[in-house]
């Protein structure tokens, strides 16, 4: 090699760990056979090579000199480290107090975290586990003359699927499928009722992907009258997988052949079927219309080909029905609007109506994450404030090491380590709570959480998780204990100046502004939730019990079956309607002669028997309600009030409007206002006409329920044999809707305890900081003659100060928020005054507990003990 | 006799300290093993070799003269002492009679 040429210079990090780890006896050697080495292989193999291969062979290096050879010296850096982990370790012993704190802190804040994360990722993890899942859409349409533009929903008509697969060539396949509660499914020997059968077409093994236990997955209902099970499916009907070719009914009317059995689709599918079913088969039981476009019972899914532009696809949707439908247009006119929508996201979607299976609430998710991390942050800010308070008394230390020689980098490695040991303590306390909790965090949440330790990727995360935690919550107190200048540390006088005090303070305003905003969220989310629950929702719900009718042996003789019942003793009241008053679904619009189509009001549509307003204890305000008497009131409606408000109609009774089916009828009578959805929307406009087609039948018990319903049951079973009787309580029904308010209610509760615990752990590090701080002050003003009492309220000053400015900031903070929450619902509180005011006094209160003990004890100590520390 | 204890690995740097003559240290060991046995050998276990024959005496080490292309640093010269060269022939002596004990009829029917 020429004098000229440059030497280039081996990678740091090689270099940096042959200096730190290498013993001294090989090191220089190591050093010139390596760098040797590395100017041959730049010239060979190129600079990165080159750079790779000796950061492995100075990693092989250590590892062999270090782990496996028996060097005679000591390496200095290994026994600094050593050094480091024992000071750590006493120092924590030393301060059990601040250990403690710190612990607990950090670890209930990493137990939310864990648990959210838990949670949150299952929930991420939906639909995820079908090869390419993000090739698979859902297929979902607006309805064109539906004012609403908000309105989605996921019904799709029987000739999309083909439409779409024979029109785009980027679409490999498409699948309908339908979804049936409770159908009957018979083997020779046992009846079973089924929660759920989906009828759907053979694709559907092609668009989703399923694992084949028995039969191959190709042939798997590619003929017609065949059905598909699950694993446990099959196991329950006959105790085994093996199967393919047994006959089973279908809802006691089709004889259906098992073509195969697939794997069970995992619990975080949106929607989970057991028993599939040949579509076509069924649909022609059910005397379905498979050729009309207006028909949308189905729900449409395809898989595309990888990296095609959805939004150009989606864009070509409309063209679709013009070219295939034989009916371009309803009979009524309404026309749809298809889009596309990535399977993944179902689940997250509660705006499109009418999905299979329950959607969640992304962003409430989200909110979960960002308070879970607000929750861990503040637990950091906590050590950082703990961890600078204690610099202080670590200065003296610091000074000596300082003295002897030792570098910056090397006294914040050991403030970082000691960070570190603390971080992962608590990261280990806070995996055994999160092992603990799992269980009933998972039941309360409704989902099969666990954390499985012995994957990898867990560990991975952890490991990361909690060095990131030391990282941020060390090193700003390593800088800061480490900034002093020697001479000084070992006077006594290295305190750190005003600037870093502002940082503290700031942090901790930060801390209560949290703990304030989720206090005030907390106190208006209980309080609108008890409004809600005052509010009437214009209907009983009491002593209702819905019994479930899916035999059509009752259908046939509805009218006798519901005699029957009205003449058990303890019965006072049996109605049918077409859905219950919690959730009205049907929709159509006002339509009387001489009206223009586009001034026609949207309006729900609720069909009812005779009892019905008189069982929910509905008020008719205005006019009558249905006469069993009077036969024309097959063509007679009822408007609600907010129907009559909307129209405009000063005496709506008389009038006459033409419903959905065509039929003139007059308006006979106005009901009070109820809620027909949940009581976070607003009432609309409903029209309830006399119809004996029925979804749901209800039944008002006046006397002792279970020794009614048992009476009950005898009729039903002289109805039906073959189904089993059943029934719910309409309260259930009810609660059920605003169940998930509920649960938001209670986690927020403990959201707010344990933030709040962290705050006044944050609060006592604080104290503990400006007390250490001012020993010396408080003990010469004590010597002058102050009061314990004087010294309390100097103290104390300063932490009203703190409180004061973080509740100025969260104050209109938490207004905002809450306001935007509050929006959601149509009826809702208004935020006052007093909510402001309990939360302030709340924090007040928490924070003298808190602090009260450690001011108390400073300001009552010998001022002696104080005065001679130096 | 004292009891030899030599690795497999530890025998072939041996052999090779002894091989180059003057010109062992570390670069050339490598390479030159790294062309004899044919795969790649790490610098760190060739250390740990070399030390632990350093402990047994087997070999010696001496420090060169300042060179160029390495950074100004000097090269730790590898020279084998007689114990090794004793150590390296007692165990081939060893193997060698186990080799001549094996039946000269299996060699000849294995086409060796």
């Amino acid at each position: 090699m020429s004098r000229g040429n440059l030497h280039k210079r081996p990678p740091r990090f090689g270099e940096w760990l042959l200096k730190s780890f290498c013993s001294y006896d090989y090191l220089s050697t190591a050093m010139g056979d390596m760098e040797e080495i590395y100017q041959n292989n730049v010239e060979t193999k190129g600079d990165a090579k080159a750079r790779w291969l000796y950061t492995k062979e100075a990693i092989g290096v250590v590892y062999h000199l270090y782990f496996k050879g028996r060097s005679q010296y000591s390496i200095n850096s290994i026994a600094m480290l050593k050094n480091n982990i024992i000071v750590s370790l006493r120092n924590l012993r030393k301060n059990k107090g601040n250990a403690f704190v710190n612990i607990l802190g950090l670890s209930s804040a990493m137990a939310v975290f864990l648990l959210t994360i838990t949670y949150t990722s299952y929930e991420y993890s939906y639909d995820t586990h079908h090869d390419e899942s993000e090739n698979i859409y859902r297929v979902y349409k607006s309805v064109n003359t539906i004012n609403d533009p908000e309105y989605r929903d996921s019904g799709t008509p029987a000739p999309l699927s083909k439409a779409l697969t024979s029109e785009f060539p980027q679409v490999l396949g498409a699948a309908r499928v339908m979804s049936y509660r409770k159908i009957l499914m018979e083997t020779d020997s046992e009846k079973f009722i089924e929660p759920l059968v989906h009828p759907a077409d053979a694709s559907i093994f092609k668009v989703f992907s399923f694992k084949a236990i028995s039969g191959d997955i190709s042939d798997f209902l590619s003929e017609p009258l065949t059905v598909a099970l699950s694993a446990s499916t099959a196991l329950k009907y006959f105790n085994s997988v093996d199967v393919v070719g047994e006959t089973l009914t279908f809802n006691g009317q089709i004889q259906m052949k098992i073509s195969g059995v697939f794997e069970d689709m995992p619990d975080n599918s949106h929607f989970k079927m057991s028993v599939l079913v040949h579509l076509e088969s069924v649909m022609e039981a059910f005397n379905q219309n498979m050729a009309l476009w207006g028909n949308n019972p189905f729900f449409t899914y395809v898989r595309t080909e990888p990296n095609i532009d959805i939004k150009n696809l989606e864009a070509q949707l409309p063209l679709l029905r013009e070219k295939y439908a034989n009916d371009p247009v309803d009979e009524d006119g309404q026309d749809y609007t298809y889009f596309l929508q990535p399977f993944t996201d179902v689940h997250f979607d509660q705006r499109i109506l009418g999905s299979l299976g329950t959607p969640v609430d992304g962003k409430r998710l989200n909110m979960f994450l960002i308070i879970a991390s607000i929750i861990l942050g503040m637990a950091c800010i906590n050590y950082i404030n703990l961890a600078t308070a204690r610099s202080i008394v670590r200065m003296k230390e610091v000074g000596i090491r300082k003295v002897i020689g030792a570098k910056k980098s090397n006294l914040i490695l050991q403030f970082l380590l000691e960070s570190g040991i603390l971080v992962f303590m608590s990261l280990f306390v806070a995996l055994l709570i999160t092992k603990l909790l799992l269980p009933i965090f998972g039941g309360f949440v409704g989902r099969p959480l666990v954390i499985d330790l012995q994957q990898p990727q867990i560990w991975f995360f952890i490991l990361a998780l909690g060095l990131a935690l030391s990282l941020v919550s060390g090193v700003y107190p390593a800088i800061i204990t480490t900034n002093f200048k020697p001479v000084n540390a070992l006077y006594g006088r290295g305190l750190s100046g005003k600037k870093s005090g502002i940082l503290r303070n700031s942090l901790v305003v930060f801390q209560f502004s949290a703990s304030f905003v989720l206090i005030i969220g907390a106190i208006i989310l209980g309080r609108q939730l008890n409004y809600i629950d005052s509010l009437d929702t214009g209907y009983a719900r009491d002593q209702i019990v819905i019994l479930s009718t899916n035999d059509d042996a009752i259908d046939d003789r509805l009218k006798e079956y519901m005699a029957e019942i009205s003449k058990v003793s303890g019965v006072s009241a049996v109605a049918t309607s077409w859905s219950l008053p919690t959730n009205v679904t049907s929709n159509t619009e006002a339509n009387w002669t001489g009206i223009a189509d586009a001034e026609r009001l949207p309006m729900y549509m609720l069909g009812v028997t005779h009892d019905f307003f008189n069982l929910y204890e509905i008020d008719v305000i205005e006019g009558r309600s249905f006469d069993k008497e009077i036969s024309t009131d097959r063509n007679s409606i009822l408007l609600n009030e907010t129907a009559v408000k909307k129209l405009g109609w000063d005496n709506a009774i008389g009038r006459e409007m033409i419903t959905q089916s065509g039929i003139k009828s007059t308006v006979i009578g106005v009901v009070n206002d109820f809620h027909i959805k949940s009581l976070r929307e607003e009432i609309q406009p409903l029209q309830i006409i006399l119809s004996s087609n029925y979804a749901t039948l209800s039944v008002k018990i006046e006397s002792e329920l279970y020794e009614t319903l048992v009476k009950i049951e005898e009729v039903y079973e002289s109805f039906s044999p073959v189904y089993p009787f059943e029934y719910r309580l309409f309260e259930d029904i009810y609660d059920k809707v605003y169940e998930e308010d509920e649960r938001t209610a209670q986690l927020s509760f403990w959201i707010t305890l344990i933030t709040i615990i962290v705050a006044c752990l944050g609060l006592y590090g604080l104290v503990t900081h400006r007390v250490e701080h001012r020993t010396k002050e408080l003990g010469v003003r004590k010597i002058l003659g102050a009061a314990t009492s004087s010294i309390v309220g100097l103290l104390a000053k300063d932490f009203s100060r703190v409180l004061l400015i973080a509740f100025l900031i969260a104050g209109p903070l938490a207004y905002y928020i809450m306001n935007q929450w509050l929006d959601g619902f149509a009826y809702h509180i208004t935020i006052d005054a007093l909510t402001f005011i309990i939360s302030l006094l709340l924090m007040l209160l928490i924070s003298v507990v808190t602090i009260g003990y450690r001011t108390y004890k400073a300001a009552s100590s010998n001022p002696v003990d104080a005065l001679r520390l130096d | 006799m004292k009891k030899i204890t030599l690795g497999a690995f530890e025998e072939m740097v041996l052999l090779m300290v002894g091989v180059l003559q003057d010109n062992a240290y570390g670069v050339t060991i490598k390479t030159e093993l790294e062309l004899n046995l044919k795969k790649t050998i790490s610098l760190g276990a060739l250390y740990a070799a070399l030390q632990r024959l350093e402990e047994k005496k087997w070999v010696n080490s001496r420090i060169g003269g300042i060179t160029e292309e390495r950074g100004g640093r000097r090269k730790q010269y590898f020279d084998i002492t007689k114990e090794g060269v004793v150590a390296l022939n007692e165990v081939r002596t060893m193997r060698n009679e186990l080799f001549d004990r094996l039946p000269a009829k299996k060699v000849q029917w294995l086409k060796l």
